[in-house]
């Protein structure tokens, strides 16, 4: 959401369905959101809503086949990534988006140096030769907090722990000064401690260069220190799409209210925490009607034969809930 | 890396010193008398009796044995009854044949093995992938004696492409020397490049799968360099193992096709001793062949810890 700031990144209309033998899995059908300059957004949801495929959308590396961007544009700086040719698109993967994963201790080469796999990219984008980019690279370490950084940059990626492994590979991933990073649940395959670490890594990077961050997660818990903006994703559609503060405190949408009741919080005395029953559909046979229905609390006759539109709920809030006004309200009776 | 490679040979020590042992047992329980055989026919008892002594027959396996082991120590193999002269004359005379051989074949298993495998995994199910699956399943079940002989009828007989037999006579100049060569390393080495091209598909196409292939193209690397940097030298690990044993086995186990090539290698010389009973040839011989074998995978282990970084702290390889 940039409310007329800097547009930096805006996907219009993406759909992106995976052709398989079961039928087609339309992992991400009709998803729209913007990023400005700067701006962090959080984009959340249960494993398998298209968050993943999203991001790797994004950066046209989306396995292919059986996955196929159907529709959409994906407008980057001004130009749709989509009609770029390959040649194009290389020079906006690593140099002008970085991208980070999941699993740090499966993401890394085994083969080569962390030092070389770094330089990498350097040598590529920016042209610098083997000594430069050297340098460079032992700066990046040392901006991501890697001790003797000299000396860590000729180890391999075994001789690191999966915390290291991850501030490595946000230091490829910014090295050629991107303006968006994507960080795919970046802190999810690390212990509590080193999670808060990473975060705190992106949070503070993204003061010290104006970076755009695109933070996919699962967890709410990290979503609040980093990102200023939420999309919340449901069976490969945006459900709700609002700054932090709404969709924490005043969601206008029955999942992304269950899921901010799903997560413990220190400040406030509750007995249990609210769970949401059921499990995600199958994005090969929809339910018809809203794909959220079977599973919600609130859920109405209309819930199941018409599929709610994404619209604004107030002003700067998207809900796709034909409740979204009063869910709450709505559905008395229903306790949290 | 230097104590690695210490401890290597330590190892290696052992199997040879298990192979020499297991060798010479295997020869004591064959039943037949020795003697009988390399004595004249009507040979009197004493005649025999002088034999027996001379090869100290006559001493119990144990002690037979361990002169057998100080004799080698000392380098020396024996001398074989049938040709009548030192073991180590006829190996110096027949194992360069085979290392050359197998030489060849090599080079030719490397650059057709990898080269199918490679682009078979990388354009995968298209006309070359299936070429290289129906072409390898064709290869690999084709025994070399049966590929051995076609080739003869087809390039010698009928098209006189090619030497039908034999080493190259001495003095023939590079390229006609070559021409001897070509049969019989690619008889020799069909097999194994068949079972290369699948061995360096199947890998390629695991690795294709892995994270840190998708890190790279997410760095914006080009397809060429992730497959030919990222991928291929993390997919050929198992190909490069798989060369190195095979290469022993190419000198060692080359018996059929240097017997239908009449070529004058150790394979051809082994042959003749087994049938022959000639002992000390076929101990010598098996003798200098495990040695290489067991050489060579050491090398193996060597480029092995080469590639992967991995295998160099003495750790095994992670589990990704």
């Amino acid at each position: 959401m940039t409310n007329g700031k800097d547009t930096l990144l805006e996907v219009r209309n993406l759909r992106t369905w995976f052709h398989t033998q079961e039928g087609v899995v339309r992992a991400v059908d009709g998803v729209s959101f913007a990023i400005a300059r700067g701006e962090a957004l959080a984009v959340v949801g249960e494993s398998g809503c298209g968050k993943t495929v999203t991001a790797l959308s994004v950066m046209n590396l989306v396995p292919s086949p059986p996955g196929r961007i159907e529709e959409g544009e994906i407008v980057f700086e001004g130009r749709n990534l989509l009609e770029m040719n390959d040649r194009e698109m290389r020079q906006v993967r690593g140099n002008n988006i970085g991208m980070i994963f999941q699993d740090p201790m499966t993401s890394l080469n085994p083969v080569f140096t962390i030092g070389s796999q770094i330089r990498e990219a350097i040598q590529v984008h920016l042209g610098l030769n083997r000594r430069e980019a050297k340098r460079r690279a032992v700066e990046l370490l040392e901006m991501v907090e890697i001790p003797q950084a000299e000396r860590r940059y000729k180890m391999y990626p075994h001789e690191f722990s999966g915390g290291m492994r991850q501030r490595a590979m946000i230091a490829m991933a910014l090295s050629c000064e991107p303006k968006l990073l994507i960080a795919d649940e970046p802190s999810t395959a690390l212990d509590v401690t080193i999670q808060a670490q990473i975060m705190e890594l992106i949070a503070r990077l993204r003061q010290e260069i104006g970076l755009a961050v695109m933070l996919i997660t699962h967890d709410l818990g990290v979503v609040a220190g980093v990102a200023e903006t939420v999309l919340v994703m449901y069976a490969g559609k945006v459900v709700e799409y609002a700054d932090i503060d709404r969709v924490y405190y005043n969601s206008r949408h029955p999942y992304a209210w269950s899921l901010m009741r799903s997560v413990p919080r220190l400040d406030e005395k509750k007995d249990r925490l609210l769970t949401i029953g059921g499990s995600p559909p199958s994005l090969i046979n929809l339910p018809p009607g809203c794909s959220f229905s079977p599973r919600c609390p609130f859920a109405e006759e209309i819930c199941f034969q018409e599929e709610p539109p994404l619209v604004e709920a107030e002003s700067g809030h998207l809900s796709a809930c034909h409740f979204a006004g009063d869910f709450e309200k709505h559905g008395q009776g229903v306790k949290s | 890396m230097l104590v690695f490679i210490l401890r290597r040979l330590y190892q290696t020590l052992i199997v040879v010193l298990g192979v020499v042992v297991l060798i010479s047992f295997l020869l004591a329980i064959i039943p037949g008398d020795v003697a009988r055989m390399r004595a004249p026919k009507g040979s009197s008892e004493e005649v025999l009796e002088n034999i027996r002594k001379k090869f100290y027959l006559d001493k119990p396996f144990l002690t037979r044995l361990g002169i057998y082991i100080k004799n080698i120590l000392k380098l020396d193999l024996g001398e074989s009854f049938t040709y009548k002269r030192s073991v180590w004359s006829i190996i110096r005379e027949s194992l360069p044949w085979s290392v050359k051989l197998a030489l060849v074949a090599e080079v030719i298993i490397v650059i057709f093995g990898i080269l199918a495998g490679v682009i078979s995994a990388v354009s995968r199910y298209s006309f070359w992938d299936v070429l290289v699956t129906i072409s390898t399943s064709v290869l690999v079940a084709m025994p070399i004696y049966w590929i051995g002989r076609l080739m003869q009828l087809f390039f010698a007989q009928w098209l006189g492409w090619f030497p039908n037999s034999g080493a190259p006579p001495p003095g023939s100049g590079f390229w006609s020397g070559l021409s001897y060569y070509v049969m019989p390393a690619t008889a020799l080495a069909a097999i194994s490049t068949a079972y290369v091209a699948r061995l360096a598909r199947s890998s390629m196409l695991e690795v294709m799968r892995q994270d840190y292939i998708q890190t790279a193209r997410a760095k914006g690397l080009s397809n060429r360099r992730v497959t030919y940097k990222h991928a291929l030298r993390n997919g050929l690990i198992p190909v490069v193992t798989y060369l190195g044993i095979d290469f022993g086995v190419l000198i060692g186990a080359a018996v059929l096709t240097e017997m239908i090539f009449n070529w004058p290698g150790v394979g051809h010389k082994l042959y003749f001793a087994v049938i022959q009973r000639d002992h000390t040839m076929v101990l010598g011989l098996v003798f200098v062949l495990v040695i290489i074998v067991v050489f060579i995978n050491l090398l193996v282990d060597i480029s092995y810890a080469f590639l992967d970084p991995r295998i160099r702290l003495g750790e095994s390889p992670e589990v990704t």
